[in-house]
Order: structure tokens, then C-alpha cells, then sequence
């Protein structure tokens, strides 16, 4: 049986070459909202420091909407992964990195989308009163 | 067994294209819509042309300009084919222009001279209208970049400014 796979963004999934559960025992600020069509998507979370430097903390997957902490003060990088398979196509794996840097009493949500090929992450930051606004979320540079 | 298959596909393919392929995006324009498998489509939008550009010259960068590995195997072989793609969105007052090239690192043998950065494999060209709206002229292959296809018809429109898998390429 043939098998296939490809990837996307090489650097960013070796990384995460082998996952553990993501455990920081904080205050929940992040919602993850996964919407998928066909195909599994996980998240992976590093530390990260001004020189672009990452180090592990775990990874999730995203089978539904899902509340973590991440720690406020310091960027932390989101690397969200998605997995399609079918039986031509064999199973292919894409990734994008974000940057994210928590305000402490600030929430934030992460809305994870996959359907007919395209996907989309978008972020929103809500504050401790006031209106959500829009993240522009990017890689780190 | 699988390689003498995949080069009498591509002696096909080759074989039906012209004996030079485009160097740049507008020999591309000219010779891309004649040719075997390439397809040229044009559709009007009703969105402003200066949103258009905007959204091709925000998205374009952050979803196209990716690194694509694929490998296969089966019980007697195993292959690897390394992808670069590169965006190059360019923006006058009278068109947004939308490049995309594909260069093979690993993998494929390249037949024909190929531009700096890859072949071109789709031009996509919004035009202002009259009335807010934008036309779109999408040269591109009629099988096999339907992903990507789909996310530039998505920018243009505005419905969707997701970003395309790469890997469906």
C-alpha cells in the first residue's frame, strides 16, 4: 500500500518531532476553537526568547474547543498543525507558527478553521473590560 | 516500477507544452492559456479594487511563500520531492498582480531553463471597475493547484482569506 506524506514549513514540524502533553498550571487564557472539515488539527507550544529561540512545553490536540494557560509576560509559540489523509492522496501534514505574548488579565481566543483545503487562524484579545479587538498574529522575526 | 511511469507522464505533458517555458509573469499571460492543462479564467467581484490588492499583497507572502516536502514510498521505492514556492505581488493604480513559481530543490529534473525562483505556475491580474468592483484574470493549471485557485478567487471576493494547504499541490 502506498503511504505519502508531505509537510509544510519542515522547520516548524520538526520541532515537534515528538509531543508530550502541554501542562502550565496558570490562570486559563487561551480558548482554542477548533471548525474543521476532513482534517485533525493540534497544537504545539514553545517558549520562545527575543533571539527566536524556542524550547518545547507540550502539545494538544484540538478535537474541540479546548481552555489552556500560557504565561503572561513572556511570547510563547503556536505552532498549529494540520493532518489530512485519503487513501490517493496518502496523509499530509501543514503547519503555521504564531507568536503570541499574553497580557496578564488579558483573555485571548484562538479560532482554528480547515475546510476544502484552505485554512485559517485567527486570534482575538479580550480585555479585562472593554471590546474584544482583532490579534494580528505573526511569526517571530 | 513507478519511475519509468511518472517520466513517460511527464515526456507527455512535455511533450504537448512549448518548447520553452515562460520566463516571466507576462510570457506566462501569453503562452500559459493555449497551453495543455492550463486554463485561464476571468470573473468579476464586488469588491474594490484597492481591498484586492491589499488582500493579495497581505496574504499573498504569509500563505504562498512555503517550503514543501513530499514523500512517498512503497514496498521497492522510496521518494522525496522538495518544493519552494515564492509570491511576488505587484501593485499599480491600474492592476494588482498576483505571481506564483514553484522551484523543485529535490526531486524533479528540470528540462527546460527555468527563471530565477521557479517556474511560474499561476498570474493572477485584478483590474479595477467601475462601481466598487474588481475584475479577475486567473491563469493557472486546470488540475492540481485547485487549493490555491480557490483561496486567490476567496482573497479576491473577500468570502474567505484562509489560506490554501500547500500540501494539496
Amino acid at each position: 500500500m502506498r503511504s505519502a506524506a508531505a509537510a509544510v514549513l519542515a522547520a516548524a514540524l520538526a520541532a515537534c518531532g515528538s509531543t508530550s502533553p502541554y501542562r502550565y498550571e496558570g490562570e486559563k487564557n487561551l480558548e482554542v476553537r477548533p471548525d474543521l472539515s476532513r482534517a485533525r488539527a493540534s497544537l504545539h507550544i514553545h517558549r520562545i526568547d527575543a533571539q527566536c529561540r524556542t524550547q518545547y512545553e507540550g502539545s494538544l490536540a484540538l478535537d474541540g474547543p479546548v481552555e489552556l494557560a500560557l504565561p503572561s509576560g513572556r511570547s510563547s509559540l503556536l505552532i498549529v498543525g494540520f493532518d489530512t489523509s485519503s487513501f490517493f492522496g496518502g496523509a499530509r501534514s501543514t503547519a503555521r507558527r504564531y507568536v503570541l505574548n499574553p497580557r496578564s488579565g488579558y483573555r485571548y481566543r484562538l479560532d482554528v478553521r480547515y475546510k476544502d483545503d484552505i485554512y485559517d487562524v485567527s486570534a482575538v484579545e479580550i480585555p479585562p473590560r472593554g471590546k474584544p479587538s482583532v490579534l494580528e498574529l505573526g511569526d517571530c522575526r | 516500477m513507478q519511475r519509468p511511469i511518472y517520466l513517460l507522464t511527464a515526456c507527455m505533458l512535455l511533450g504537448a507544452c512549448a518548447t520553452k517555458a515562460p520566463q516571466n509573469a507576462e510570457e506566462f499571460r501569453q503562452e500559459a492559456p493555449g497551453a495543455f492543462l492550463m486554463k485561464k479564467e476571468t470573473l468579476e467581484v464586488a469588491r474594490p479594487f484597492r481591498d484586492v490588492a491589499e488582500t493579495f499583497r497581505k496574504r499573498a507572502p504569509e500563505c504562498l511563500r512555503v517550503a514543501v516536502r513530499t514523500t512517498s514510498s512503497t514496498s521497492t521505492s522510496y521518494q522525496v520531492i522538495d518544493a519552494e514556492y515564492k509570491p511576488t505581488v505587484v501593485v499599480t493604480k491600474d492592476r494588482a498582480e498576483l505571481h506564483l513559481q514553484r522551484k523543485y530543490t529535490k526531486g524533479v529534473i528540470n528540462v527546460y531553463a527555468e527563471p530565477e525562483g521557479g517556474h511560474y505556475i499561476l498570474v493572477a491580474d485584478a483590474y479595477p471597475l467601475a462601481g466598487n468592483k474588481t475584475r479577475l484574470d486567473l491563469i493557472a493549471p486546470s488540475r492540481g493547484l485547485d487549493a490555491v485557485v480557490r483561496a486567490v478567487k476567496n482573497w479576491a471576493t473577500g468570502e474567505n482569506v484562509g489560506c490554501p494547504d500547500m500540501t494539496k499541490n
